[in-house]
């Protein structure tokens, strides 16, 4: 009675979506009626009708939130630089650490390096943030900060594989991948899990974004807000008469095809395809296109930066605003490089230059992502909306080489912002050197069950059999975090 | 996938976590249990929504303790209860506890506030009607995970693990169903279900679906035509022998193959780097499937292809074939430098386990690595006894001619050089009186102030007899220095043999008895270490050697064409530094290779040498990092070495290396140790030695006839062979020095001798390589508690699953080999039921058990047991033939039904087990592409060799513009050509489920999605090709409109359209027509117009989906 992907659904006996709507649309034809449920007025109608493997189900319990915003901090987001404080750095600064490490990336480990920032209590709530996120430090008592994440591997792909799938390696569904399969989306014009393209790929490769052995249409997609072809195959090659012509072809042929295989229902979920894709055609130029919003709203994004990877992540945090109000269940943001180009997988990785890295890096996406807070807050979106900022694991307290931090999992900093959280609020502690996690130490997968909870779904339940295995996001030791839960 | 289905899965799950999270509580006895799948939806429906959002917050697995004990997400948790006694009494509401807290007895629960009424009453009801729980499995009577594991019992109790049984097949009532077996046995369960079969397929759906079936393309209007016109049993049987028989089928094959074993081409992770020349791996497996290879010959070459005395040979490719088997060990994804490589062995060993077992045994092996199989006869000492077993399989690139190729002229070589040999030996023993007087020559050459005599830090360098010749000549008193040189050497070589022996452990002598221990292959890999003298001929050029070499394992004494792989043992690190006495050229590579980490790596990982010298040299490489890890040190020619690197400077093509030179390599190794200095052991070997062994000399010309001498004596042992190494280097300095003739224009009597050896050098080939295995003959590993990479435990011995078979492998080396034994042994009930099972599932579109790779509890049972087994049973006794297989299913009267279902079926039968209809099926990813190539007329049917690039992958920021895109149409090829990457999926073959290359895939699938419309409407592969056909059409013969149409539909389609159809197409080549502004008269000309109908006809489902 799982759902088990050998059982194929037969041809259904009964009358069929397709032939009833057919029925219905008294001869008015297929296109019109597609057309029809591309205006906004029929949204609704066009969304319940469509009972595709996207269609909206049900959560397990009330939910906090609807949708995710994933901002990923790809390389390695130093906490000790950001978000988590260490006086005792600069007091104890060029000394050898006090006690045994473990084993580094480099095994280039010099003496400590206290960070080249100051950090500023900002608001209400008092959240130490360094000056490396004024913006971010101006929305501090929205956040909830976790000073106690743990990732057990050392090295990019595989961390960025845990971070997203739970698993160190390729084979596994991406978070948002889960969340989709668990929820569908509300939009079925675009995908319900989209990446937003205009930063790099981690390392690990498209993977990260997989769907693993859920079925293919969990998968992220990736979509280029600044690229004429802002998704795969989304531009027609021909004018909009014409392809109308050719549908319209193509569904008078499909129907002698359905009707010959007894209305099967393969055939028929391939034909109302066409129909999605046709208004995908429509739906994601439209997505990206910028020109309805205010030049307050740009300016909030960052969008008139001087900076080019300011502004293409300003546009990334803009777009999956968008996303989200049209009922994207999952949106993941991919880093800008500091050319603004953005191919590099790993811009937080400062093995060296630490100081001059993190700063470009930070000026990137300081202003985008607390723009996206306050604007999601004031549209009212924040409540339902879960924002996850956060790195795939921190930095050493000591130096590597001169001037650089190696990767350190033993404890990190991330932060959330959204419903269904204790605001302004600081969680988890690690020890006095930023190294070891020493209070209320949590998993990614711990990270992943919360995720899970907040969008109302029992992340013990989320689960797909495949290969002889009940396979679950969380595995069987990630539970959520109850400590920041409102 | 509805809602419901998919909580169903919850029970299982719930009880999976509790196994592994939960406090374990004394057994408590099994209150009978069946639930009716009403109970059970009302379970689902009303009791455990209420159960999950009120009650598991505080008592479930998701808190490791759970409030006073007690856990209401499984059946047996409720019944155990918690601190408070049980939660429920089957069908005693009133008893219950869980019944009297909703109530407020004694105390409220939930803590937040009362439930609603009708959540209280289906509560009530529930507990009344038995506390139904779905037992959520394909499988009836599953074990209970937290049971005992009892091995013995949970084979008895499960199908698969019991002896192939062959039953005679039921005789079939109607006679039109007694022509096969395989038709009496479908037929009677169909009878038994009171299901009639569904009419014979339409010869125009059968051969469509036999073409795809067989060769994964679509039938050729010719051979459409041909078999519609005749239709009779000999045309069909012909029309499939012509199939099984072409090269296409191959190709269709061998990818079904390679979705069990993960195929891929590069590694994944950070910088998915290549997979070198895993392209062969995919070539061997077509043309496996085209000579119809024997699938337990497969087996065996898969698991011990490197082991097998009598490999399979390839008399037309002169290749052995065998070798290539075991590259699917190496389509492992690995982390990138891996800081614990330990822990990125256990993960890709762990693939390798799952792998083998899924594919071959249909069993998932892997989910006992942390602990006993939840469910399965398989206990985790069963995973370490396989784990162990592969574990000695090394990774490496293997030579994969066959032996006469890679031996070529290896004898002659070896006897001409014998020749050359005695030969200059004797014009050197003639020669050695004219040594007098050019030693005394030498000692005529001033030595400059600044001369290199002296090093750095005061000692005399190499030893040489010519620097102590040179001083001697100048000295003014010749005793008083020949009597200081004597003593400086003697103390020289005592302090130096002091320090050697303080700092230097000899790990191997590789000169000596411990090469016996190495791991290697390769022809220019010797059986023997050299003793002290060998030499090698120069291929070209007036010198006829270099010089002289010590005693050592060198990889070309013959020729630099052959390659060679020498390893040590592993061992565990555990000093600072290791160095290594080396010589070698042309890009060959001493490497450390730590826990069998295989990928070229920078930095710290990358601890190797490329020696550059035709001379021993010591090499030394710092190992503090990896104390603790166990490793090997591998000695390899260029195209053998493991982990290849294009060149060691060069690290812009880190991860593509390509081949380099004219596929000469050469390596040469004599010592190994380890120490914690860092300085490298001091050589105590000198020919200066030579000089004091004599009688004291009293004159320079005393000391150079003294030497004259004895070179004479040294090269006659030379020429017999029984040279020491002190007589090795002695004769070595006099070579190279010049002091001995090298020349051939000084050795005119060896020059034939030389040519024809040359002669004979020049046309030895050069090896062809593949990824591979070397067996290291490893000891019995241990097992992993709690499938932890930290927490070693007991070892266990090698073997195969107990349940099967309890022979161990005791003798190293040999354990694949046993394997593949055990794997393809007659009894085995496991190998055969998979493999029929897989080749019906590809012919039928679900197998007789529909979980192809999974024969266990959790997996379906068998809809035909009795008819599995037939097979099963009638594959071994027909030899384990693939295609002869294939061809009896075909054949049958069930392949060859239409898929008109029944009203009956739909009823009774909805997901078609009993198959009274064919199953509709979608073409898969390849069969697509494929398809429309060959539709287009664009498919090049050219076989084998290197894939073809993706194209605008996104891969290393690879832009549409890049040039090393791949082409859009992946220039033609079919797509088992077209490179499969981890990390750069073919965006089209991707969007119709092509399988990520992680774990065996024996049944894709089909999904339904937007994108591949979109694929379909807009992709530059599929308006390409719709141009190619239009383009194709227009240029080709001018019929009229409705001929056209008709011969599309006939490629297209593999049938004519309908009058309606016809009026339709018709109507819309008019409408595109006038779009395009093409005029009536030239419309048969107009490419734009028919690209536009055939673009449409390749979005058509007809086009995609098989009836």
């Amino acid at each position: 009675m799982s759902y088990d992907p050998t059982q194929h659904p037969g041809p259904i006996p009964f009358l069929t979506r397709r032939e009833m709507l057919r029925q219905t649309s008294t001869g008015f034809g297929w296109l019109a009626l597609s057309a029809l449920m591309a205006d906004k007025a029929y949204a609704g109608v066009s969304q319940s009708l469509a009972e595709g493997p996207l269609a909206p189900k049900a959560p397990d319990f009330a939910p906090k939130v609807k949708n995710v915003i994933f901002c990923y901090m790809s390389g390695g987001l130093s906490h000790i630089d950001s978000f988590d404080p260490k006086p005792r750095l600069a007091a104890e600064a060029g000394q050898p650490m006090p006690f045994q490490t473990e084993r580094t990336m480099f095994n280039q480990d010099g003496n400590i390096l206290p960070s080249p920032w100051e950090f500023t209590n900002y608001g209400q709530s008092g959240i130490p943030v360094s000056a490396l996120f004024p913006h971010v430090g101006s929305i501090a008592d929205e956040l909830t900060v976790i000073r106690s994440m743990t990732a057990p591997f050392m090295e990019h792909a595989q961390a960025n594989f845990y971070f997203h799938c739970g698993m160190p390696f390729t084979g596994f569904p991406s978070m948002g991948a889960w969340i989709t399969y668990g929820l569908g989306s509300d939009n079925q014009n675009l995908p319900g899990f989209v990446v937003l393209g205009s930063g790099g790929i981690p390392l690990g490769g498209v993977n990260v974004f997989g769907n693993g052995f859920l079925p293919a249409i969990h998968q992220g997609s990736l979509i280029y807000p600044e690229h004429a072809l802002p998704l795969h195959n989304v531009q027609p090659s021909e004018s909009d008469a014409s392809q109308r012509g050719r549908l319209s072809f193509i569904n008078d042929l499909d129907d002698g095809f359905l009707e010959q295989t007894n209305g099967h229902a393969q055939v028929e979920a391939a034909i109302d395809n066409y129909e999605i894709a046709y208004r995908m055609q429509t739906a994601v130029p439209e997505l990206v296109d910028l020109a309805g919003e205010t030049e307050a709203t740009k300016t909030l994004y960052g969008l008139d930066s001087p900076n080019a990877s300011t502004v293409a992540y300003g546009r990334q945090c803009l777009v999956a605003r968008r996303l989200i109000e049209r009922g994207v269940r999952f949106v993941e943001l991919t880093m800008v490089g500091t050319d603004g180009m953005g191919q590099a997988a790993n811009p937080w990785d400062q093995h060296t230059k630490l100081e001059e890295g993190h700063t470009a890096n930070a000026r990137t996406v300081d202003q985008p992502v607390a723009g996206l807070v306050k604007d999601l807050k004031s549209r009212g979106l924040l409540d339902e909306t879960l924002v996850v900022f956060s790195g795939e694991f921190g930095r050493t307290p000591f130096v590597q080489g001169t001037n650089g931090r190696d990767h350190n999992p033993m404890g990190f900093s991330l932060w959330l912002a959204g419903g269904g959280l204790k605001k302004g609020f600081i969680y988890g502690q690690t020890d006095e050197y930023g190294y070891r996690v020493v209070e209320n130490a949590h998993t990614v997968r711990d990270l992943h069950a919360t995720v899970l909870h907040l969008l109302g779904l029992d992340y013990t339940e989320l689960t797909y059999r495949f290969g002889g295995r009940d396979f679950r996001l969380t595995d069987v030791d990630g539970h959520p975090i109850r400590g920041i839960l409102a | 996938m509805s809602k419901t289905s998919f909580r169903g899965c919850v029970g299982f799950m719930a009880l999976v976590a509790s196994a592994s999270v939960l406090v374990v509580r004394a057994q408590q006895p099994v209150v009978e249990h069946s639930p009716t799948a009403e109970q059970i939806e009302f379970f689902e429906g009303r009791v455990r929504p209420v159960l999950a959002e009120k009650c598991f917050q505080c008592h479930s697995s998701r808190t490791s303790t759970p409030f006073g004990g007690l856990r209401l997400d499984s059946r047996q948790g409720l019944l155990t209860g918690g601190d408070s006694g049980p939660a429920v009494v089957p069908g005693q509401s009133a008893d219950s506890a869980i019944v009297q807290r909703v109530q407020g007895r004694p105390v409220l629960m939930p803590p937040t506030g009362r439930l609603d009424d009708d959540e209280i009453t289906a509560l009530i009801q529930w507990v009344d009607m038995g506390v139904p729980w779905p037992v959520a499995t394909a499988s009836d009577d599953v074990p209970d995970p937290s049971a005992p594991f009892d091995l013995p019992q949970r084979k008895q109790q499960h199908w698969a693990w019991q002896p192939v049984q062959v039953a005679e097949p039921p005789t079939a009532n109607d006679s039109s169903w007694s022509g096969t077996a395989v038709d009496r046995f479908i037929h009677a369960a169909l009878e038994q279900q009171s299901l009639t079969p569904a009419p014979a397929a339409d010869p125009r759906a059968l051969i469509r679906r036999l073409s795809f079936d067989l060769r994964g393309l679509p039938p050729t209007p010719a051979e459409v035509a041909r078999f519609v016109s005749d239709a009779s049993p000999e045309a069909y049987v012909d029309l499939v022998d012509r199939y099984l028989a072409s090269p296409r089928f191959g190709e269709r094959w061998a990818r079904h193959w390679m979705d069990l074993f993960r195929y891929s081409e590069s590694h994944g992770s950070e910088g998915d780097p290549d997979i070198p020349l895993a392209w062969r791996y995919r070539d061997y497996l077509i043309r496996a499937f085209n000579a119809d290879v024997s699938y337990d010959q497969l087996i065996r070459e898969h698991l011990a292809g490197d082991l097998l005395p009598a490999p399979r040979l390839n008399s037309d490719l002169q290749l052995n074939e065998s070798v290539i088997g075991t590259g699917h060990f190496r389509l492992v994804e690995h982390g990138y430098q891996p800081v614990d490589p330990w822990e990125d062995r256990v993960k890709w060993t762990d693939n390798q386990v799952d792998v083998v077992s899924k594919a071959f045994m249909g069993l998932t092996v892997s989910c006992a690595r942390c602990h006993d199989h939840k469910f399965d006869a398989i206990s985790q000492k069963d995973y370490y006894s396989l784990f162990g077993t592969l574990y000695g399989a090394r990774p490496t690139q293997r030579a994969i001619d066959a032996p006469s190729v890679l031996t070529k002229n290896k004898e002659e070589l070896a006897s001409l050089k014998k020749q050359v040999r005695a030969k200059l030996a004797d014009v050197w023993v003639n020669s050695t009186t004219a040594t007098n007087e050019a030693l005394l020559e030498q000692a005529r050459v001033t030595i400059e102030p600044e001369s290199e005599t002296f090093n750095s830090t005061g000692i005399r360098s190499d030893g040489t007899l010519v620097e102590a010749l040179r001083e001697l000549g100048q000295a003014s008193d010749f005793t008083a220095t020949w009597n200081e040189l004597q003593r400086y050497w003697e103390t020289e070589v005592e302090t130096r043999q002091a320090f050697n022996n303080e700092h230097f452990d000899v790990a191997w002598d590789l000169s000596g008895f411990d090469y016996e221990a190495t791991v290697g292959h390769g022809v220019g890999r010797p059986d023997v270490p050299s003793a002290p003298g060998e030499f090698s001929i120069e291929r070209r050029g007036d010198l006829l050697l270099g010089g002289i070499y010590p005693g050592g394992a060198y990889t070309h004494l013959l020729s630099t064409k052959h390659g060679g792989v020498i390893q040590t043992p592993r061992f565990q690190i555990d000093t600072d530094h290791i160095s290594l006495r080396v010589l070698g050229g042309d890009l060959s590579f001493a490497q450390l290779i730590i826990e069998n980490y295989a990928v070229p790596r920078g930095g710290i990982y990358h601890l190797r040498y490329s020696p550059k010298a035709d001379r021993m040299t010591w090499a030394q490489w710092d190992t503090t990092f990896w104390k603790g890890f166990t490793a090997y040190i591998e000695f390899a020619t260029q195209e053998d070495v493991t982990r290849f690197q294009f060149d060691s400077e060069d690290t812009s093509l880190t991860n593509r290396p390509t081949r380099r030179g004219d596929g000469r390599s050469f390596i040469g190794a004599s010592q190994v140790v380890f120490h914690e200095t860092d300085e490298t052991p001091r050589d105590t070997v000198l020919p200066v030695l030579h000089m004091f062994e004599g009688a004291i000399p009293t004159s320079l010309d005393e000391l150079t006839r003294q030497l004259s001498g004895q070179l004479k004596g040294v090269v006659e042992a030379w020429r017999d062979g029984r040279l020491s190494e002190q007589q090795a280097v002695f004769l070595d300095e006099f070579v190279r020095a010049d002091l001995l003739p090298r020349r051939l224009e000084d050795l005119v009597g060896l020059r034939s001798l030389v040519a024809e050896y040359r002669l004979l050098e020049r046309d030895v080939p050069v090896a062809r390589r593949a990824p591979g295995v070397v067996e290291e003959s490893a000891p019995d590993q241990p097992l992993l508690v709690r499938g932890s990479h930290k927490n070693l435990g007991d070892v266990v011995p090698r073997g195969y699953l107990t349940a099967v078979s309890n022979e161990r492998y005791p003798d190293p080396g040999q354990v694949r080999l046993h394997l593949a034994e055990a794997v393809t042994a007659a009894d085995n009930p496991l190998t055969s039921r998979v493999a029929v099972n897989r080749i019906w599932r590809h012919l039928f579109g679900y197998g007789l058990v529909r979980t192809v790779d999974n024969f266990g509890r959790l997996g379906d049972s068998p809809s035909h047991p009795e008819l599995l087994d037939y097979l099963a049973d009638g594959f071994v006794n027909d030899n384990y033939s693939v295609k002869r297989l294939i061809r009896r299913l075909v054949l049958t009267k069930t392949y060859q039904l239409s898929s008109s279902v029944s009203p009956e079926s739909t009823e009774i039968d909805p997901l078609n087990r009993f198959l009274q209809h064919a199953n509709l099926r979608r073409l898969d990813a390849e069969a697509i592409r494929d398809a429309v190539l060959s539709i287009s007329g664009r498919l090049d049917t050219t076989m084998y060799g290197p894939s073809v690039p993706v194209h605008y992958a996104a891969r290393r920021g690879l832009t549409e513009g890049d040039p090393d895109n791949g082409p859009v149409d992946g220039d033609g090829r079919r797509s088992i050509y077209q490179e499969i990457r981890r990390n750069a999926h073919n965006p089209f073959l991707e969007v119709f489920d092509l399988p990520k290359p992680a774990t065996t895939r024996g049944q894709r699938d089909a999904t339904n999605v937007p994108a591949q419309s979109l694929a379909l409407l807009n992709s530059p592969f599929v308006i390409g090709q719709a141009a190619e056909w239009g383009q194709r059409l227009a240029a080709g013969e001018a019929t009229s409109v409705d001929n056209r149409i008709t011969h599309m539909f006939l490629k297209a389609l593999t049938r004519e359209p309908t009058d309606e159809e016809l009026t339709r197409v018709t109507e819309y080549v008019r409408a595109v027509a006038t779009d395009h502004e093409t005029s009536p008269d030239l419309l048969m000309y107009g490419a734009h117009v028919w690209q536009d109908v055939a673009h449409s006809l390749f979005n058509l489902k007809e086009f995609i989906f098989i009836p």
